[in-house]
């Protein structure tokens, strides 16, 4: 079990890593390059936790997506950024870049089954991410309120805001 | 107010976002509140396609001001975004002047990094990448070599200046050559798969992918599936190097 614990360890950092430097890759202003590797890493463990309990791949990504797509909204209203800062390296490590690879492989190799079988993977893959990023946009949407507005959706002028209050 | 360059403003703003790879409503939303805070607004309407931006607005009392922008570069740059969406915030929070904001965006600077740290960031997500998958010493040796190599690569095809098909086809030529040198190098002791799965996530959509599905989800179907076919064309760019690279140094 700790050789278990150790082997996700190294798997979590690096996952960290690598989305610390995908951030770079994609012009992350500095001080959140941090905050992008530990989302990063956060999808990563929830990944390898789903794998290692015998969830599907498909289903494990599903998951890990939910669990970034929350973190990335939950950081975007912190620090006032649009939530694609954290929400595109975060998905990153189940990117489904394994199964491109497979497909070309077993292409290469004439093997039409698996072909077709990784083929379907792939696109399932890409399908849960964007019903992660709806149900969890869609939570966050319905809930803008006060001070979890998110960013650029609403703007107060602050000086008009106060004129029409003493006006009414 | 000066109404000209108030849609100016809000076109650098809409121009900046759209090229840097920010969402299509973001970018509508954004140019939408600038236009907004105009005086004695009539109407105002934003028409944002990834390609291109309409911008009208009226006031009372004179003429409608139209504004079109053909954007033709897209690339990743999240700071930008970040700068731009902070701007118009403090803009529209009169924070800012209408004059201090359009000299602030038109001075916004091009890369937040060194090129040279590009290069190490690919090295890192290669290395990454190999431990994530659970790759042993040898891997994680191979693809510090191939990510090393990778990033010698983008380098030089980004100064050949051709369609970022063509660059991404080579690169990941490069990917599948390296890994099979490193394959013969090392014999057993290496597991191939895992090297080139990691070596080609610095090329892979995501940010295409993440924007397909927010644009999808707003009810912009156009840029939705603009951004699903760009995607889309990366991945076969990927796939066909890798075969063209396999195939080329006999593994199969």
């Amino acid at each position: 079990m700790n050789r278990e614990m150790f082997r996700i360890m190294i798997q979590v950092s690096g996952a960290f890593l690598a989305i610390y430097g995908f951030a770079v890759l994609l012009d992350t202003p500095k001080k959140y390059l941090f905050h992008a590797g530990g989302v990063g890493a956060a999808g990563g463990l929830v990944y390898l936790i789903c794998i290692q309990n015998g969830l599907g791949v498909v289903f494990s990504s599903f998951i890990s997506a939910l669990v970034v797509a929350v973190i990335s909204h939950i950081f975007a209203r912190i620090f006032k950024t649009p939530v694609t800062l954290f929400l595109i390296a975060g998905f990153l490590p189940t990117v489904p870049g394994a199964g491109m690879y497979r497909i070309v492989h077993y292409i290469l190799e004439g093997n039409e089954k698996m072909t077709g079988y990784y083929l379907i993977q792939t696109l399932q893959i890409a399908g849960v991410f964007a019903l992660a990023i709806f149900i969890i946009d869609t939570v966050f949407y319905s809930f803008q309120k006060g001070e979890w507005k998110q960013n650029s959706m609403k703007y107060i002028r602050k000086e008009e805001g106060s004129n029409d209050a003493h006006l009414k | 107010m000066d109404l000209q360059l108030l849609i100016k403003t809000a076109m650098s703003a809409g121009e900046l976002m759209l090229c840097s790879g920010a969402e299509t409503y973001r970018v509508e939303d954004t140019m939408y509140h600038i236009l907004k805070t105009a005086d004695n607004l009539e109407m105002s309407e934003v028409l944002v396609v990834m390609t291109g931006i309409t911008a009208s607005v009226k006031v009372k009392g004179e003429k409608v001001v139209t504004l079109v922008k053909r954007v033709e570069s897209r690339e990743n740059n999240l700071s930008r975004v970040v700068s731009v969406n902070d701007i118009s915030r403090r803009y529209c929070g009169g924070e800012l002047s209408l004059q201090a904001a359009y000299e602030e965006l038109n001075s916004l600077k091009k890369k937040e990094y060194r090129r040279f740290s590009y290069s190490i960031a690919t090295v890192a997500v290669c290395v990454g990448f190999s431990l994530f998958f659970g790759g042993g010493i040898w891997e994680v040796v191979s693809s510090l070599i191939v990510g090393a190599f990778l990033a010698f690569c983008i380098e030089a095809v980004r100064d050949l200046k051709v369609h970022a098909f063509i660059e991404d086809v080579f690169s990941s030529m490069g990917i599948a050559m390296a890994s099979a040198v490193m394959k013969i190098m090392l014999g057993g002791r290496m597991d191939i798969d895992i090297v080139i799965i990691s070596c080609i996530m610095p090329l892979v959509p995501g940010m295409a992918i993440t924007n397909a599905a927010r644009d999808t989800l707003r009810g912009d179907y156009l840029s939705g599936i603009a951004r699903m076919l760009e995607a889309f064309i990366k991945a076969a760019g990927i796939a066909i190097g890798i075969g063209i690279g396999l195939a080329i140094m006999g593994s199969y």
